[in-house]
């Protein structure tokens, strides 16, 4: 085992002996090695909060332990790179789910989309026993795959699978594909889990190619090489209006949520900044400058102004002798400022 | 440079501003600036409420009311001044001085030195130094005068957003004499003149006499209209030569007089907005409330009589009572700044009295 993994453990196990403690790791001793053993993840622990980061993409996300819900506020503070932002799953039952994603949400995160768990055994296809087109999909199409996948979902919402993980996937035959009359119209991965126990872990038709039964038919094809005992499980954003075909199908909710949160990193920030800019100076077009003080689009008294939006907005104390014309030459470096700004909260 | 002084103390401190208040929120439309913006710097800057005096009003006119008044209400007598010192960047004229004006209509006798200073945000301490040396030569039992004014509303744009607002016009007579229980003084005075240009009056001395065309309102592209006559300000250099200048050097006024941060009771500074003042508070770590930081919202900025007016406005009580261990610092034009160690308080009075200026 590797020293991170042994005082991860030990952080956990800490933490899990005070009562009441919060957490959104609920992995086994082997997932959070190979957790931990991914490129770029950042661990931050101390008696009160284990934080892991792990990079995905555009997004970090975050898991943690913490003592209890005031711990958590440091949550984002343990942001390893400000400029992207921390993604937090909070998985669980009411009203426990509520209590945690209801203080992060109080604490600089926001509400990005709930899911809940839905199950059958098995699940009824409705209207349709119609299979055409639809067949395991070969190795060989990997890319139009990923292709359709990440266009339907974003980093925010969805664990969007790597490439390896898909080529596995799809080298156990977990992954089918409905074909139109050239290309692939629709896909579906059905992770297996254990005997007769499968996760449809993406279901994704192409938008042109909706209503038109193909994500019946794959449906379908699945379901004859399933044993009929077999249990589907799958998670469905509340928002998303296939909730209901589900329901219909037999799935049911077995009261597990997802509440996915989001701490804004860079681009919030740059928005704030470029939002204050122009309630600063309305007439101005900072887009087309290249450095607003040389260009004289601010003064020493915008300057001031803004300093104060800013220690106000994002709770920090600018150093006097940070307020100098080239910090205020641009977006970039009036966000990299405040992020090497000491917190004042 | 650096001195140290024993002995010596300050006595009395009056201090005087026009009764007529003037609101920031009044004058919003006199800038180019929409109003929404310019109303966020109220409480950044402290931009509320100012005193200016009316056209006919002169710098000495307000000095002389707080001088006549202490002579009047026997705090000071005739006989006892040795020295007068009068410091202002306003005078009426540039014959006469303020001194001389002063010394006439005060009937001093003839033996009285009158010293002139001419300095901006530092005559406090300036004018404190030169009393300091004069008490060493002065007979004995003789007292010095500092009296300080300005009128600097005079020479700010009106519609000037960056300037106006903060200026005030206000004066302070303050006595200093020997007093062997005195505490230890310590002193430090400094000066940068390559930076003379970020405080500057263009016009109206021998350079560029005032004229017509001088006269002119020019929006240079900032936004603010000012002509020549009018006081500039290069606020960006200011604000960092105060960051960057005045922090070392208190430190190090401290350190000559072996006195921790923390045994200091208030860190009575220059009064040049309050934006500055609490980044000033944080730079050097001491708590907010022990710098009085309120003279510009309440009175605008009165360059040299900004520590005066910041004392007689939030510690007059205080400093009758008890004696207190202070650290003085101003900065300003010149550019020029200094830092004060030194005991204040067990003042013979200590008030703000306000005339219809």
């Amino acid at each position: 085992m590797s020293s991170t993994l042994n005082g991860v453990l030990e952080a956990v196990d800490r933490i899990r002996r005070t009562r009441g403690h919060v957490t959104n790791l609920f992995i086994t001793t082997d997932q959070l090695e190979s957790l931990l053993d991914r490129p770029g993840v950042q661990v931050s622990m101390d008696d009160s909060l284990l934080v892991i980061c792990t990079r995905d993409s555009e997004v970090w996300r975050g898991y943690f332990y913490a003592r209890n819900l005031l711990d958590l506020s440091q949550l984002a503070c343990r942001l390893p790179d400000p400029v992207m932002p921390l993604v937090v799953d909070i998985i669980g039952r009411t009203p426990n789910v509520n209590l945690t994603s209801g203080y992060l949400a109080n604490h600089g995160f926001d509400y990005q989309s709930t899911f809940v768990r839905l199950s059958a055994r098995p699940y009824r296809v409705i209207r349709s026993t119609d299979v055409k087109g639809v067949r395991k999909i070969r190795t060989d199409e990997l890319p139009a795959v990923l292709d359709i996948i990440t266009n339907e979902f974003n980093h925010l919402d969805a664990h969007i699978p790597g490439k390896d993980e898909l080529a596995e996937a799809m080298h156990r035959g977990e992954v089918f594909g409905a074909y139109g009359a050239e290309s692939l119209s629709g896909v579906a991965y059905f992770q297996s889990i254990g005997p007769r126990n499968v996760v449809l872990r993406y279901f994704v038709v192409k938008p042109e190619e909706r209503g038109k039964g193909i994500g019946n038919r794959i449906l379908n094809y699945v379901q004859q090489t399933h044993d009929p005992e077999t249990q589907t499980t799958l998670w469905v954003s509340t928002s998303n209006p296939t909730l209901s075909l589900y329901r219909r199908m037999g799935f049911v909710s077995d009261g597990l949520e997802d509440h996915i949160l989001v701490k804004a990193g860079g681009t919030k920030m740059e928005n704030s900044i470029s939002s204050f800019l122009i309630e600063l100076r309305p007439e101005t077009d900072f887009s087309a400058s290249e450095n607003f003080i040389q260009d004289g689009l601010l003064d020493s008294f915008d300057l001031v102004s803004l300093v104060s939006m800013l220690e106000e907005q994002f709770s920090v104390f600018i150093d006097a002798l940070e307020i100098v014309p080239e910090n205020f030459a641009t977006v970039d470096a009036i966000a990299s400022l405040v992020s090497r700004s000491v917190s004042s909260a | 440079m650096k001195a140290h002084f024993t002995g010596k103390r300050i006595t009395g401190l009056r201090t005087v501003v026009p009764a007529n208040e003037s609101r920031f929120e009044d004058e919003v439309g006199n800038y180019t600036f929409p109003p929404k913006q310019t109303l966020r710097l109220q409480d950044v800057m402290g931009y509320k409420t100012h005193r200016v005096v009316k056209d006919s009003t002169a710098t000495s006119d307000l000095v002389w009311f707080g001088l006549s008044g202490v002579l009047d209400e026997g705090l000071l007598n005739r006989e006892d001044v040795g020295a007068l010192v009068a410091v202002t960047v306003t005078p009426d004229h540039l014959l006469p001085h303020l001194g001389s004006a002063l010394h006439g209509l005060a009937e001093f006798p003839a033996d009285t030195v009158v010293i002139d200073l001419v300095q901006g945000c530092t005559g406090f301490l300036h004018g404190l130094f030169q009393a300091f040396l004069l008490l060493d030569k002065l007979p004995e039992g003789k007292k010095v005068v500092l009296a300080l004014g300005d009128t600097l509303s005079k020479w700010v744009s009106k519609q000037d957003r960056n300037s106006y607002p903060l200026i005030g016009d206000a004066a302070a007579i303050v006595i200093i004499e020997n007093d062997p229980t005195a505490g230890d003084i310590y002193i430090d005075l400094r000066n940068d003149g390559s930076r003379r240009d970020a405080l500057k009056i263009p016009a109206g001395g021998s350079r560029i006499p005032s004229s017509p065309e001088t006269a002119k309102l020019v929006d240079a592209g900032d936004g603010n209209p000012r002509s020549l006559d009018n006081l500039i300000m290069d606020g960006t250099a200011v604000f960092s030569f105060v960051m960057n200048d005045a922090p070392p050097l208190i430190e190090e006024t401290l350190t000559d007089a072996g006195i921790q941060k923390n045994e200091i009771d208030w860190f009575l500074v220059h009064q040049p907005n309050k934006f500055m003042l609490r980044k000033l508070s944080e730079k050097l770590g001491t708590p907010y409330e022990k710098m009085p930081m309120n003279v510009v919202e309440k009175f605008g900025n009165p360059s040299g009589v900004s520590i005066p007016l910041a004392i007689s406005h939030n510690l007059a009580n205080e400093f009758v009572k008890e004696r207190f261990v202070c650290c003085l610092s101003a900065f300003g034009s010149g550019l020029s700044w200094g830092a004060i160690t030194m005991e204040l308080g067990n003042l013979d009075f200590c008030d703000l009295v306000s005339g219809n200026f």
